[in-house]
């Protein structure tokens, strides 16, 4: 059971609602964490660790010249430009590469040999006997986050239950971190830029077909204009938390507030149950 | 020889295009028949990598000289590699007149 914790707009208390609740469902049962904000993963910093660590690599393309016929077409095929095939050369971008692996199938000299890039890093914590953290960590400088991504789903598919810290945005990223997920929980804030970046979220949602359930953050009491479009789009508000600067505080020094505070693992227990039963189709 | 601009429009009356892999038009000047003809470039609407392309495309044109404005860095790798000759030229002026000033100087110098 994947569940991912996902915002569109950064910033708004994805780790801090992922963290916690993974530590407080681990309490009951066996929980992995996988962090697939791999372009900046921080799910880390709540839990201290010395991860084992396993390389990512994407396969992409080497010319042999001597092999090549200049015919241009995987230039032609390449619609993303990492090919450009000159007179008398080919040019390969390796920052502009995805990987889809068609200019090897459509070039007729067997002039382009399949290379291994190393793209990043999976790495993986057993914390406790029932929680694991497993963090995609893409290379830096490099672009190429959907494969670190993947790495991390596919090594976290066949685990009972995995809460997902999603990257920020609603592009590719998002997707491939939220693409069969069971549910989607949305974390946002009472802000006119929280609720745009929510609404941007949801409508990918429904194209892709994850259930979705909101949680708001920094509340001030007056939530009407999130809860106004939840209620709007029968969406489901599971918590609230809300603006206050003490927790604001443990949290910022790297205190998890659920393992500090008996009233937040309450809290927590109860948004894990709503969400468990979201998931399960129970609700 | 083909010089080759990027456009804004259809005709060499149009402003040059400020910009080199997403400028929806290419115009292509022959310097010995003194002939032009614009096309629409295939990959203006491109998600990315459109630079490289479209050096391919001006490649695939027998291009030799490319007027252009600002170039991005893969645009401009491709370009070096490819051999053709990079004229910058502030794009505030029409394809035509970006032509003529280019021919005018070029031969002056030559």
């Amino acid at each position: 059971m994947q569940i991912v914790i996902a915002s569109g707009k950064g910033g708004t208390g994805k780790t801090t609602v992922a963290s916690n609740l993974g530590f407080v469902l681990s309490l009951k049962q066996k929980i992995t964490l996988a962090d697939c904000d791999v372009e900046e993963p921080n799910l880390g910093i709540f839990f201290p660790c010395s991860p084992e660590c396993r390389d990512i690599h994407v396969i992409i393309p080497q010319v042999l010249e001597d092999q090549c016929l200049h015919c241009g077409a995987c230039g032609e095929f390449c619609r993303f430009g990492a090919l450009t095939v000159l007179k008398d050369k080919v040019l390969f971008f390796p920052q502009l590469c995805h990987s889809c692996g068609g200019c090897f199938r459509v070039c007729p000299a067997e002039a382009l040999e399949k290379v291994p890039a190393l793209v990043g890093e999976v790495q993986t914590c057993h914390l406790t006997d029932s929680l694991t953290l497993v963090t995609g960590r893409l290379k830096e400088g490099d672009v190429r986050t959907t494969a670190v991504i993947g790495a991390v789903r596919e090594q976290v598919k066949d685990e009972p239950v995995v809460i997902i810290d999603a990257p920020p945005g609603t592009a590719c990223p998002f997707i491939e971190t939220v693409d069969d997920a069971l549910l989607c929980v949305l974390v946002t804030e009472p802000t006119p830029f929280g609720l745009h970046d929510l609404s941007v979220a949801v409508d990918v949602l429904q194209v892709l077909k994850v259930p979705v359930a909101v949680v708001i953050n920094r509340s001030d009491g007056n939530d009407s204009i999130i809860e106004g479009y939840c209620s709007e789009h029968s969406l489901p508000i599971l918590m609230k938390i809300p603006l206050d600067f003490t927790l604001l505080k443990k949290q910022n020094a790297g205190f998890l507030i659920s393992r500090e505070d008996p009233e937040w693992s309450l809290r927590f227990s109860e948004l894990g149950d709503k969400i468990l039963a979201h998931a399960r189709g129970d609700v | 020889m083909i010089v080759s601009i990027p456009s804004s429009g259809p005709t060499v009356d149009s402003q040059m295009d400020d910009r080199f892999g997403r400028a929806p038009y290419f115009a292509f000047f022959d310097t010995e028949t003194g002939s032009s003809r614009i096309e629409a470039n295939p990959h203006a609407g491109g998600s990315g990598g459109v630079g490289p392309m479209a050096v391919q495309f001006l490649v695939k044109n027998d291009v030799k000289v490319l007027i252009a404005p600002r170039l991005g860095g893969n645009a401009d790798g491709a370009l070096k590699a490819s051999g053709i000759t990079i004229i910058m030229q502030n794009p505030d002026v029409t394809v035509e007149a970006a032509y003529s000033a280019w021919k005018k100087n070029s031969e002056n110098s030559s």
